[in-house]
């Protein structure tokens, strides 16, 4: 077999990052198998060997498309491409129980992009909690922007709304466009404003979140490096791939 | 033209299982029935059809075995439907054909395929 057909399974073997070696040696041959034929009928074709190889390679596909896509579901899934799926993800995209990525979506989701029933991130979308720079909340938003049932916020819509600017049913801040005073408020929206924690105690919570927020981002920097170490340890050039 | 990523998501395991209902097959060999009938329809890496037989064959939908070739030295994996794959293809063979039923109602019109209006 040729040099770059090796090469090429190196790498889609590193990718995949099989346990078991029977299994690796299976899913190999495999992919070596599908890769010699090609070649074969390319030249019988008429194509010379060498740009048959190359050929057969490129239509093969990506070795990280190709490579995490023979990868078993794992308990912790960490991926320096594509979208890592376990019940911890994490990766550029990332799916699980908790995910951190750039886009994750998760029942405890963090990152640029995030959609959970808790999300943290730069812009995040959640069932119940969310704390971002932007945020939107089925349930309750603490966020620079934030548009929830109950929000808090620098600008904070909802039906209840607390903020520097606050707009809602019952709101409450330096600037509040209101529909209901306190006194003449409905007492679901009252019962929505009770959960607000006190005032004094929001810097607390501030940190706490900021600190969990910190825990996660670094998790999953420390994942990444992590990944990207073990591909490099394999095959510098995958890293640069 | 070819069809996107996002319309073939979900359905690229039933054009599989459709390969295989006509008989055992191997991965190269599946992917080039793919796509000769396919008529460059397909734009999916070659490689990428053996993580989906993979899930296919955990989900008992297909069932893989080694064999030998007389004439070639090296065995070679062949891909068989199983009783539950065949009624999965069934099922999900019906859901396109309601599939696009429904876009030839709602959209043939636009590309000049509508069907007339029923009239009972």
């Amino acid at each position: 077999m040729s040099h770059a057909i090796e090469t090429y399974l190196d790498r889609v073997m590193a990718y995949a990052d099989l346990r078991e070696a029977d299994e690796v040696a299976t899913r190999r041959a495999e992919q070596a198998d599908h890769l010699n034929e090609k070649i074969e009928r390319l030249v019988a074709e008429g194509t010379p060997r060498e740009d048959a190889v190359f050929a057969a390679i490129d239509e093969h596909g990506p070795p990280s498309v190709v490579g995490y896509g023979l990868r078993r579901w794992r308990w912790v899934d960490i991926r320096s491409k594509g979208t890592a799926r376990g019940v911890i993800a994490i990766g550029p995209k990332a799916v699980g129980v908790i995910a951190c990525g750039g886009l994750s979506v998760g029942v405890i989701s963090f990152g640029g992009v995030s959609v959970g029933v808790f999300a943290m991130g730069g812009f995040a979308l959640s069932l119940l909690l969310c704390w971002a720079g932007i945020g939107l909340s089925v349930g309750a938003a603490y966020c620079g922007l934030a548009v929830a049932t109950l929000a808090i916020g620098g600008v904070a819509v909802g039906l209840v709304a607390l903020g520097g600017l606050g707009i809602g049913l019952l709101a409450n801040g330096g600037t509040a466009i209101s529909t209901y005073t306190p006194e003449t408020a409905p007492p679901v929206l009252l019962a929505i404003r009770d959960w607000v924690p006190q005032m004094s105690a929001l810097p607390a919570i501030n940190v706490g979140l900021v600190v969990v927020f910190g825990i996660m981002m670094a998790s999953m920097l420390y994942g990444e490096w992590r990944e990207t170490r073990r591909l490099r340890g394999i095959d510098p050039k995958l890293v640069a791939e | 033209m070819a069809l996107s990523k996002s319309t073939l998501d979900g359905n690229v395991e039933t054009l599989l299982l459709a390969v295989l209902a006509e008989g055992p097959s191997y991965g190269y060999q599946i992917v080039r029935d793919l796509n000769d009938r396919a008529a460059g329809l397909l734009s999916m890496g070659e490689g990428t059809v053996y993580p989906v037989l993979h899930r296919l064959e955990d989900k008992q939908l297909i069932a893989g075995k080694w064999e030998h070739d007389g004439r070639r030295g090296r065995p070679r994996k062949y891909y068989r439907l199983t009783p539950k794959g065949r009624q999965q293809l069934r099922s999900g063979l019906s859901q396109w054909a309601g599939l696009v039923e429904v876009i030839q109602r709602f959209g043939g019109e636009a590309v000049g395929t509508a069907k007339p209006p029923r009239t009972n």
